[in-house]
């Protein structure tokens, strides 16, 4: 029996032969650890790069976004579990190889590629080709992530993604164990990590209505925020809709999306938005010097853009983000 | 019809799995082989 250990997240699964990871897409077989669903994706869509979201990053681009299965999170409110949660031969699959992913891209008039829906983490391997091959197409490479992976590849993983999204879940280890199955240390040196090493980077927290929902939740995670990784990476807070095993719960109210933005504001974090409620002006980039409207979205359209060479059109400031298509 | 049945829950999903497990794959970059 040979057995093989994962060093991909933290995890470190031990599989014996023909035993699976915890994301069900790695595989030792035959004494070799094999990717399962490595070019074989299970969602391939173009969308708005503001659907991710990144609202810093060439905003009213087109996104070529792709997915394949599994994930090395449980999230009881995952909104993508079938696919997220399903093993690679179990899922409806595209033959897709990295030059084909990246010709579809640029087919489609995709300035960017996002690795998303599921965890690009567990498709390593394929994401790391396609964006290989999409660069020398002048074709960028974005992650959405939940940022549970090991430092290694996370360092190799810096050196070709040009922005990552990642969801900072929440802020208490009892949330991660209990409502995602991982644990926050991971993800906050993730956080950091990906920073550090220059690469562009937005955070997303859902807020889950009795779960990661208090004013102190919400100040503890600005905190964290500023501490370490300061107050110029965008804050997206997203509303919660009851699916998969958290269906008993409601939707997240308003006024904590609200509460959640008008904290981060007032700690010190400069551009903070709300997510899944259209018009809200939270959808909305407003310069943090001067505060007057820079981007206007209603829902993922940008309908007005006041950015120019990366700087705002009325006080000439500097604002953090890729602007340029 | 038991036939019928035993064919759709264990033989068809066993064969697509099967098949599934023969293809060939891409190694994966970060694991290391244990002792024993």
């Amino acid at each position: 029996m040979k057995k093989v250990r994962c060093l991909l997240c933290p995890r470190g699964c031990e599989l014996k032969e023909y035993e699976r990871g915890n994301c069900r897409s790695r595989m030792n077989i035959g004494g070799k650890l094999q990717a399962l669903s490595y070019g074989k994706p299970c969602a391939a869509h173009v969308d708005p790069i503001e659907k991710k979201p990144f609202y810093h990053f060439l905003p009213g681009s087109l996104s070529y976004s792709l997915a394949t299965a599994g994930c090395n999170l449980h999230c009881l409110y995952c909104q993508n579990w079938e696919i997220s949660q399903s093993n690679p031969e179990d899922t409806i699959n595209m033959d897709m190889l990295p030059e084909q992913v990246a010709q579809a891209a640029m087919e489609n008039k995709c300035r960017t590629i996002a690795c998303t829906y599921s965890e690009p983490v567990v498709f390593f391997e394929y994401a790391s080709d396609i964006a290989r091959i999409a660069r020398k197409n002048n074709i960028l490479n974005i992650w959405v992530t939940a940022g549970y992976i090991n430092q290694r590849p996370l360092e190799e993983t810096c050196g070709f993604l040009d922005a990552i999204k990642v969801d900072f879940k929440g802020i208490t280890e009892d949330f991660y164990q209990n409502v995602t199955g991982g644990s926050i240390g991971p993800v906050m040196n993730a956080i950091k990590l990906i920073k550090e090493k220059g690469v562009w980077l937005e955070l997303v927290n859902l807020i889950v209505p009795t779960y990661n929902d208090t004013r102190e939740d919400f100040s503890k995670m600005c905190d964290w925020i500023l501490d370490n990784i300061g107050p110029d990476v965008p804050l997206h807070f997203s509303k919660f809709w009851p699916i998969y095993q958290l269906k008993n719960l409601p939707p997240t109210p308003e006024e904590s999306l609200i509460a959640a933005r008008d904290i981060a504001i007032s700690k010190g974090i400069n551009y903070v938005y709300i997510g899944n409620i259209p018009e809200h002006e939270g959808n909305n980039t407003y310069c943090h010097v001067c505060k007057k409207l820079l981007i206007e979205r209603l829902g993922y359209t940008v309908t007005q853009n006041n950015i120019a060479g990366g700087k705002c059109k009325f006080c000439n400031n500097i604002i953090p983000g890729r602007w340029d298509l | 019809m038991a036939g019928f049945g035993a064919l759709a829950i264990f033989i068809l999903p066993g064969i697509k799995r099967l098949n599934f497990l023969k293809r060939s794959y891409k190694e994966a970059r970060y694991y290391k082989a244990l002792a024993g």
